[in-house]
This record gives C-alpha cells, sequence and structure tokens, in this order.
C-alpha cells in the first residue's frame, strides 16, 4: 500500500476516530485536538491532491475485498477538488472555533444557557469523516452511508445553536431523511437490476440493459432525493431558516460543503453511474430550468431580507441555481471537437468549489459579525465597517468570487459555462448569467455597502469597539478565505487537468 | 529580451505589492505610507520608461503569459500581458500621472481617516490600470477591467456618507452592467474565433469569422462597444460619471484623466484597430453608427457642461465630451484621425487632470464649489489660476496647447476620411468648448473680488506642484508635438500599425 493509498483511507477514517475520541475528552482538550486532526486531513489531502495532478487515479480496496462485495475507496479527479476544498474550509473553520469557542453554539448549564457547546468538536470531525468518504466512495452503498452520516451530524451541528435553532433543525432533519430515502429507494432499484452496487459495473451492467424505464425511474428518485439534500429550488425552504441559525462556526461549513456533498452524489450517479438513458435528457431540462428559477428567485428574495445572514443563505439558493443550469449541457455533444458535456460538467464543478470557498467566508463574516453586536440585522449593524476593515475587506474579496468577477474560481466556472452553452447554441444560458451576475451584485451590495457607512457609527453599539485579541484571529480567518477565493481564480486550468483524472467521458 | 519579458508582470505586481503594504499599515505612519506610495511609482515610472527604446524602436514586444482559462480541448486559455506601442503609450501615461495623483492625493488627505484603504485601493486601481493598457488578448482585458469596477468603488464611495455611497451603487450598477454585456461578447467571440489576441491591424481569427458570418459579428462588436461605452461614457450611457463627482479630488481626477473613463476608450480603440481590425470593422459597417454616437456625445455633452454651475459637475460633463473625440478619432477610417484619437489619449488626460487638481485646490482653499465663487481667486491663487488657465486653453483647443494638435490632427483626419462632416462637429464642440470654459477663466481673472468669507487662498505645495506639472506638460506636449517620443509622433506609428 504506497502512502498516497494509506492517505485515502485514512482521510475518510481519521476524523471519524478522532470524533470518537473527543466524545471522551473534556472541550478545552477537544478544541486542541480537532486543529490537531484538522492539520492531519489537509496532510492526507496533499499526497491525493499530488497524485492526481501527476494524471494518477489512485484506488484502494479495503480488506482486499473486490467490488461488488468490498469497500472500494477512488481518488479522482472530481475527488481532489472537493477533498482539497473541504480540507481548506475545514483547516479554517476549525481554528476559527477553536480560537472563538462561542461561535460553536450554545448549551444549557445548569439553569442558563452558555455560549459554546463541546457537542460541536464530535460533530464536526464527524461530518467531515463523511463528507472526505462521499468525495471517496465508489460504490452506491457506501454513498449512501457517508451521506447519511454528512447528512445526520449537520442536522446535530444546526441544532448545537441553542433553542432558536431546533425547529430549523427539525425542519433540517426531516428533509435529510425524506431525501435520503428517496436515493435509498433508487440505488435499491438500481441494485436489483444490475445486482451490483460498485459505479462502473453498474454502468456497464445497465448498458446491456434494454429497457430504460427502470433506470430512469431510479434516476428520478436519486434526483429527486438528492436535489432535496442539495436544496434546489423549490425544494429550498429548508435551507435558509437551517443556515442562517446555526452557530457561527457551522454555517459556513454547511453552506460551503455540506451540500457539495449531495452535490458531488448527484454528479456521480448521472456520470459515472448511469449511461446515457432515453428520457434524461428531459430530467436534465426538468433540473435546468429549476436551476433557472432558483437563480432569479433565490437574488430576488436575497434582496429583500433585512438580516445578513439568511441574505447570505438565499445567496446559496440562487447559486445552487447556477449548478443546475449546468446540467441540460452536460449531455450535449461535440462542437468543433470539443466535447461541450466536459465543459459544462468543469464550469460546474469551478463554480461549485468557488462558491464553497466564498461562502464559507461571507457566513463567517457574517457569524463573525453577529456574534460582536448580538445581531445581524442591517439597519443595526450599518457604520460596523468603521471598526472592521479587514473583515470588510475580506467580504469584499468574497463578494467578487460570489459575483463571478475575475479573478475567482467563480468567474472560471461561469466563462466555462457560457462557453459550453455558446457552443450548444444554448443562448438562454447566457441571460441566465447575465441576469445572476447583476442580481447577486445588488444583494451583495446590499449587504455590505451599510456596513461601510461613516457618518453614523451609534456611540454604544458593541460594534463600535475595536477588534482586539482573539478576534482578530477571527477576521483573519476570513480574510484568508477571502484571499483564497482570488487566488483560486488563478487556478482554473489546473482544475481542469485535474478534472481529467477518472473522468466519466 | 528575457528580461524586458518579465517587466510588464513586474509593473502590474508592483502597484499590488504597494497596496499589499499599505493596506495594514496604521493611520499614524504617514510618512512610512507616503514613502512606499511614492518609491512604487517612481519605480513603476522608471520600470516603463525602460521599456520605450526596446518596444518603439527596436519594434521589441515583451510579452508574459499563463495559462488561466481552460477550454476543453487544447491548449487552455492565457492571460497575456505583451507590451505594444498603444500599451506603453497608455500605461505610460498613468504612469507619470500616478506619481502626480498620489503627491496630490497626500496632501489632499493629510490629516483625513482611512488614509490606507484609500491608498490601498487607490494602487490596485493603478495595477488594473497597468494591466488593461499590457493586456495581450480580450480576456487578460476583461479580468482587468473588471477588477478596475471593484477596486474604485470603495474610492468612489471613499466619504462613506450616504450621498457618497449612492453615487458609488448608481456607478457599480453601469459598470457591471457594461461589464456583463463585455463578458458575453467576449465568451461569444471566443468560442467562434479563439481567444482573440490583440494584433497591429486585427486578429486574423476573428477577420475569418466576421467574414463568414458577419451577422454574429456585428452582434458581438455591439455587445463589446457598448459594454466599454458605459466606462467611456458615452451617451446615454453617461449618467454614472457626473455622479461620481462626490469622491475626493483625486480620485476624479484619475477617474477622468487615466482609469476609469480611459479605460472604456482605450478598448473600444483595442476592438476596433487590435481585434476586428479597422479594415474588418469598416467592412461590417460598424464605424459609421459608432461615429455618429459620438458626434452626438461630443455635442451633448459640451451642451450639458454648458448647463453646470458647479465647477466639478462642468468639469465631468466636459469629460463625457472630450474623450469621444477618441473615438470619433479611431472611428473615422483614416489615419490621420486614427493618430488624432491616439493621442487625445494622452492629451486630454493630461489636461483634464490639470482642471481637476487646480478644482480640487480651489474648493480645499477658498471652499469654491459653484463657479461664481472663483470671483477674483487670479488675484488670491494666481498659480492655480494660471495651471487652470492653462488647461481650459487646452480644452478648447487653442494653441499652442495640446488640444489645439489633438483637434487640429483630428480635423486633418476628417478631411481625409469618408466622413468630411466630421469637421463641423469639431468646430461647433470647440465653440461650445469655449463657450463654456472661457467664463470661467474671465471669472478666475476679472470678476470682483468675492467678498464673502473664503479669504485665504492659501496653495498648499503638495496640491500645486502636480497641477503646474500637467499644465506644463500641456504646454510641452503641445509644443514639442512634431518631436522623437513625443505622444503625437508616438501616435503616429500606432496608426501606421492600424493601416498597415
Amino acid at each position: 500500500m504506497t502512502f498516497t493509498q494509506f492517505s485515502l483511507g485514512a482521510l475518510a477514517l481519521l476524523p471519524l476516530l478522532a470524533a470518537a475520541l473527543t466524545m471522551l475528552l473534556p472541550h478545552p482538550v477537544r478544541r486542541a485536538l480537532g486543529v490537531l486532526v484538522a492539520l492531519l486531513v489537509a496532510g492526507f489531502t496533499a499526497p491525493v491532491l499530488g497524485s492526481v495532478t501527476s494524471g494518477e487515479l489512485t484506488e484502494l480496496v479495503l480488506g482486499g475485498f473486490d467490488a461488488p462485495l468490498g469497500i472500494h475507496l477512488r481518488g479522482d479527479g472530481l475527488a481532489a477538488v472537493f477533498l482539497g476544498v473541504t480540507s481548506l474550509v475545514g483547516v479554517v473553520v476549525t481554528g476559527y472555533a477553536a480560537v472563538l469557542p462561542k461561535s460553536t453554539g450554545a448549551h444549557l448549564s445548569a439553569t442558563s444557557w452558555v455560549t459554546s457547546h463541546p457537542g460541536f468538536w464530535p460533530l464536526w470531525l464527524g461530518c467531515w469523516s463523511g463528507l472526505n468518504a462521499v468525495y471517496l466512495s465508489g460504490d452506491l452503498f457506501n454513498l449512501y452511508v457517508s451521506l447519511e452520516l454528512v447528512g445526520l451530524t449537520a442536522v446535530a451541528l444546526v441544532a448545537v445553536g441553542g433553542q432558536s435553532a431546533w425547529e430549523p433543525a427539525l425542519r433540517y432533519l426531516f428533509i435529510a431523511v425524506l431525501g435520503s430515502l428517496m436515493f435509498l429507494a433508487g440505488v435499491g432499484l438500481l441494485a436489483a437490476v444490475t445486482g451490483t452496487l460498485d459505479l462502473h459495473q453498474t454502468r456497464s451492467q445497465l448498458d446491456e440493459l434494454e429497457d430504460p424505464t427502470l433506470p430512469l425511474l431510479a434516476l428520478t428518485l436519486i434526483t429527486v432525493g438528492l436535489a432535496m439534500k442539495v436544496a434546489l429550488l423549490p425544494m429550498h425552504r429548508w435551507l435558509v431558516p437551517a443556515h442562517s441559525a446555526a452557530p457561527s462556526a457551522v454555517s459556513p461549513i454547511l453552506s460551503g460543503v455540506v451540500i457539495k456533498a449531495a452535490l458531488v452524489v448527484l454528479l456521480r450517479c448521472w456520470l459515472w453511474a448511469l449511461p446515457a438513458v432515453p428520457g434524461m435528457q428531459w430530467l436534465a431540462w426538468l433540473l435546468g430550468g429549476l436551476g433557472v428559477a432558483a437563480v432569479l428567485v433565490g437574488s430576488v428574495l436575497a434582496l429583500r431580507q433585512d438580516r445578513l445572514k439568511p441574505l447570505v443563505a438565499y445567496s446559496t439558493v440562487a447559486q445552487i441555481g447556477y449548478w443546475f443550469v449546468a446540467f441540460p449541457l452536460l449531455l450535449h455533444g461535440e462542437h468543433d471537437g470539443a466535447p461541450l458535456g466536459s465543459g459544462a460538467y468543469n464550469g460546474l464543478v469551478a463554480l461549485a468549489a468557488g462558491h464553497a470557498i466564498a461562502k464559507a467566508g461571507l457566513f463567517t463574516a457574517a457569524g463573525f459579525l453577529k456574534d460582536r453586536c448580538g445581531t445581524d440585522k442591517m439597519s443595526a449593524l450599518r457604520g460596523a465597517g468603521a471598526h472592521h476593515p479587514v473583515l470588510i475587506l475580506a467580504m469584499g474579496m468574497c463578494a467578487v468570487g460570489l459575483l463571478g468577477l475575475p479573478i475567482s474560481l467563480g468567474f472560471t466556472g461561469k466563462w466555462q459555462l457560457a462557453t459550453a452553452a455558446v457552443g450548444a447554441e444554448q443562448w438562454w444560458v447566457l441571460l441566465v448569467v447575465a441576469a445572476g451576475t447583476l442580481l447577486s451584485a445588488a444583494y451583495l451590495l446590499r449587504g455590505i455597502a451599510p456596513l461601510l457607512l461613516q457618518a453614523e457609527v451609534p456611540e454604544n453599539a458593541p460594534a463600535a469597539g475595536p477588534v482586539r485579541g482573539r478576534e482578530r484571529l477571527g477576521e483573519i480567518a476570513v480574510l484568508i478565505f477571502g484571499v483564497a477565493t482570488i487566488g483560486t481564480g488563478l487556478l482554473g486550468a489546473w482544475l481542469g487537468d485535474l478534472l481529467e483524472v477518472g473522468a466519466w467521458w | 529580451m528575457v528580461v524586458n519579458d518579465v517587466i510588464p508582470l513586474a509593473v502590474v505586481l508592483l502597484s499590488v505589492t504597494v497596496a499589499a503594504i499599505i493596506f495594514p499599515l496604521p493611520q499614524r505612519l504617514n510618512r512610512l505610507r507616503s514613502a512606499v506610495n511614492l518609491a512604487g511609482a517612481v519605480v513603476k515610472l522608471a520600470l516603463v520608461v525602460l521599456l520605450v527604446p526596446p518596444v518603439v524602436t527596436e519594434g521589441a514586444r515583451p510579452e508574459f503569459a499563463v495559462p488561466f482559462l481552460p477550454t476543453g480541448t487544447g491548449d487552455p486559455i492565457s492571460l497575456v500581458l505583451r507590451v505594444d506601442p498603444l500599451a506603453l503609450f497608455f500605461a505610460g501615461l498613468s504612469a507619470v500621472l500616478w506619481l502626480l495623483t498620489t503627491v496630490y492625493a497626500i496632501g489632499y488627505l493629510r490629516g483625513t481617516a482611512y488614509q490606507s484603504r484609500f491608498f490601498g485601493f487607490f494602487s490596485l486601481c493603478v495595477a488594473a490600470t497597468v494591466g488593461i493598457s499590457f493586456s495581450g488578448n480580450l480576456i487578460t482585458f476583461l479580468v482587468f477591467y473588471e477588477l478596475l469596477t471593484l477596486v474604485t468603488y470603495p474610492l468612489v464611495a471613499h466619504w462613506g456618507d450616504e450621498k457618497s455611497l449612492k453615487a458609488a451603487r448608481l456607478y457599480m450598477r453601469y459598470a457591471l452592467g457594461g461589464g456583463v454585456a463585455v463578458l458575453v461578447g467576449v465568451v461569444w467571440l471566443t468560442m467562434e474565433a479563439g481567444p482573440a489576441d490583440f494584433a497591429e491591424g486585427g486578429a486574423a481569427d476573428v477577420a475569418e469569422f466576421a467574414s463568414h458570418s458577419p451577422t454574429a459579428a456585428v452582434i458581438i462588436f455591439a455587445l463589446l462597444v457598448g459594454g466599454l461605452g458605459v466606462k467611456s461614457a458615452l451617451v446615454p450611457l453617461h449618467s454614472w460619471l457626473p455622479a461620481a463627482m462626490v469622491a475626493p479630488a483625486p480620485v476624479s481626477a484619475l477617474l477622468h484623466a487615466v482609469a476609469v473613463v480611459k479605460a472604456g476608450v482605450f478598448g473600444i480603440v483595442r476592438v476596433v484597430d487590435d481585434v476586428y481590425g479597422i479594415e474588418v470593422a469598416w467592412d461590417l459597417g460598424v464605424l459609421t453608427p459608432l461615429l455618429v454616437v459620438a458626434s452626438v456625445t461630443v455635442i451633448y455633452g459640451s451642451y450639458q457642461a454648458l448647463r453646470q454651475t458647479e465647477i466639478k459637475r462642468r468639469l465631468a460633463f466636459s469629460t463625457v465630451s472630450q474623450v469621444s473625440y477618441v473615438v470619433l478619432g479611431v472611428t473615422m477610417f483614416s489615419m490621420a484621425g486614427t493618430a488624432g484619437g491616439v493621442a487625445h489619449l494622452v492629451h486630454q488626460g493630461i489636461m483634464k487632470i490639470t482642471l481637476f487638481f487646480c478644482a480640487g485646490l480651489f474648493a480645499e482653499s477658498m471652499g469654491a464649489h459653484k463657479i461664481s465663487d472663483l470671483r477674483g481667486a487670479g488675484q488670491r491663487m494666481p498659480w492655480t489660476s494660471a495651471a487652470f488657465t492653462v488647461g481650459a486653453f487646452g480644452m478648447i483647443g487653442l494653441p499652442p496647447t495640446a488640444g489645439f494638435i489633438s483637434k487640429w490632427q483630428l480635423g486633418l483626419g476628417a478631411l481625409e476620411s469618408p466622413h468630411p462632416w466630421v469637421l463641423v462637429v469639431l468646430v461647433v464642440s470647440s465653440l461650445l468648448n469655449a463657450a463654456y470654459f472661457l467664463p470661467v477663466v474671465y471669472t478666475l481673472w476679472f470678476g470682483d473680488q468675492h467678498d464673502a468669507a473664503f479669504t485665504s487662498g492659501h496653495e498648499p505645495r503638495l496640491l500645486l506642484v502636480p497641477a503646474l506639472c500637467t499644465a506644463g506638460f500641456t504646454l510641452i506636449v503641445g509644443l514639442g508635438a512634431s518631436l522623437p517620443f513625443s505622444p503625437l509622433e508616438i501616435s503616429r506609428l500606432i496608426a501606421e500599425g492600424v493601416f498597415s
């Protein structure tokens, strides 16, 4: 077993073991252990990224049982990209939570509510383990199990936010379980036909199948279930309360990476597990239509918020739309010898990865302001920029990514989506991209501009004090996200090379 | 030539580095901040000057490229920085004016809050402008063009009051709308004709694409120029510019003379001359409509300027009008016209920045915002008034200023071109220019002493020296127009490249 193969296993299992271990430890030790594990996970991500960069696909068969029986981990391009992004977001958020424990929620101690929640640590590490397993899984059953782990820990992570977060967490739980059940039903159907759960074997088995109805039915179930978990409009209603009521250290994880897990599973099913079956186009067009609606409706709803965290959450709803706009293009053939599907796929992944970093930054910033000022009402945050220049600068950089302006992965993604659309002569995509960009500019400006007002900083507002000590480190976390948003924009060409490795085409 | 290849990147990174150093500096370290700023500006100017001999006389084209966007097949699209004479021309302008504006801004903002933020974004703004000038293809241009939009937002909103934020929001709305149009145009063109590397005389792939699908080529041209027209304030896309006057004076000076407005016009010159190529654009029939729009802008801007009573607003509408001379020049389809338009890119920059420097001085020292406040300023602030007069004469086009050279050259171009009626536009516009600038000059020197409380009339040296420098340039460039390396000579060289 090479070190890279060992890393694959460690990425999935190390956080899980650490999660179990933290449950036995007192709170301060949990924080130290959490940071250590985060750094280790990032360390194990590096060899995987390295081997994918050199064009190698790393595979690990746990326990020596080959497919269809054993657990099969595959470190391909898609996995590498999301492992990288998740490590970045994970390390920064872990550091943030360790430095500012009050961002980890609130718990009832004796008779009063205390900020900080020790439960955050095992839950977050468990969630991280699930995320890594989702990216690496090579078969449908493991995808299901890891996604379930992600979903349940994510629900619990919302609930550590205290009493006000319980109801959103409950709604989230219903959706997560319902989505998982539909996914499981779809997977069951597929397994009944093919007799295997391995992605590649499923595909080759289905290729020989004459009747397309069953795979199509299974795909529909899987898609609807996962679209619920990704929060595609009109199944987005759970996301906004859950993501905005979650503690400051949790919202960036949820919006940044947790919904991407469901997206990755969706891509695995659409592109790896199933061959092109007739009727799939209709489903893709439906998703595309819902994507357009999400971009427009999500943006307009974001514009109408008067609190910062819901605004950022609705922005997620809008951004999710872009990923689905790419779906009809995924199935397109060629244009002048360039495969359009791969262009749209590259664009989709770049958009999702860029969103993960930028949105994690923006949610961290919003949570930071909420924790400091006791509210995230935008009218109360006017002039907060006076004492948070670094934070505002960092928020601006993250906003660049969400807007899809250069230099950011958001721009790279939009560019590829738009070029694929022009190649496929789907001009409406250009309109959606243009409208989405302008709308997102409007709501981001609405969120950030009032912070810049200098004339009227309320004298006694908590925001009026300069940032000191540990909180300065919290600002640095947001700044890292901001710089990463811009910096990753230069990696677009590299991202394209990564995705070539183990691609479905 | 290996060393030269790195210079374009170095110039861009230099300004970014200056910004990165300045942002975290605490407010009280005024001297250090000024030192870093000035050192950056001087080094940048030196680097640009280093490029002049190889590029202009030896015909070298230093180039730096880095892969940026994957294309699915084949080579990825690159970010390309390449120095050709036009790039160097624009970069030279920004390097000189950045140095002077930095001096001015240090004096202007002395003692105010948030200076580190201001100078940080100021440097980023210059980085974006240099990036725009060195861009070797449309994608690189787009990247820096959008960057410019973003980093000027905090500068326009600098004072942080409702009015500034409103103006900044309006600016953002216009600029992003234009940016989206450019993006769509660039995506489409790239898909049809490849990444469209700028080439003197037009890109071959674009010419081929235009020959077999002219309709699409026209639509793309409209998208590109329409988007760029927002920043260059072509009527009816100009309303953000007068509103953005709430920004601090050095910002207005920079926006009008080198950065935002000029970036838009520079982009139009690039699209017409180096992407499509003037011949192809002429065959497509897109030049004449653009010429008409530019003519309308020239006249309308002057007319609106005449109606303003505030100094800065009058100057703003004057910019609307003057910048379109450049578009006028490059679209009239004659070599002399192109040379005149390109030369005006620089001429307008130094004249307009003089006027804004002076307007800032009047406002700071005498509290004068309206033209009527300027009565008798000539006696109290003689140097400022003299500089303003030179700038105003330049705008009217009186010899021996730079403005005269531009208008003369444009007039020649109009006579050579298929559109001699443009001469009428030039004459009418010059009369209007005279009608709104001469009264100001008259008020300055011959108006009765204003008896209100603004008595000080002190001329701070940090503000005055840059204004005198640019006023001096206005005269030197006008008198020395036929010397080697003068703006006019370099623009003739560029025009020859365009028509080769």
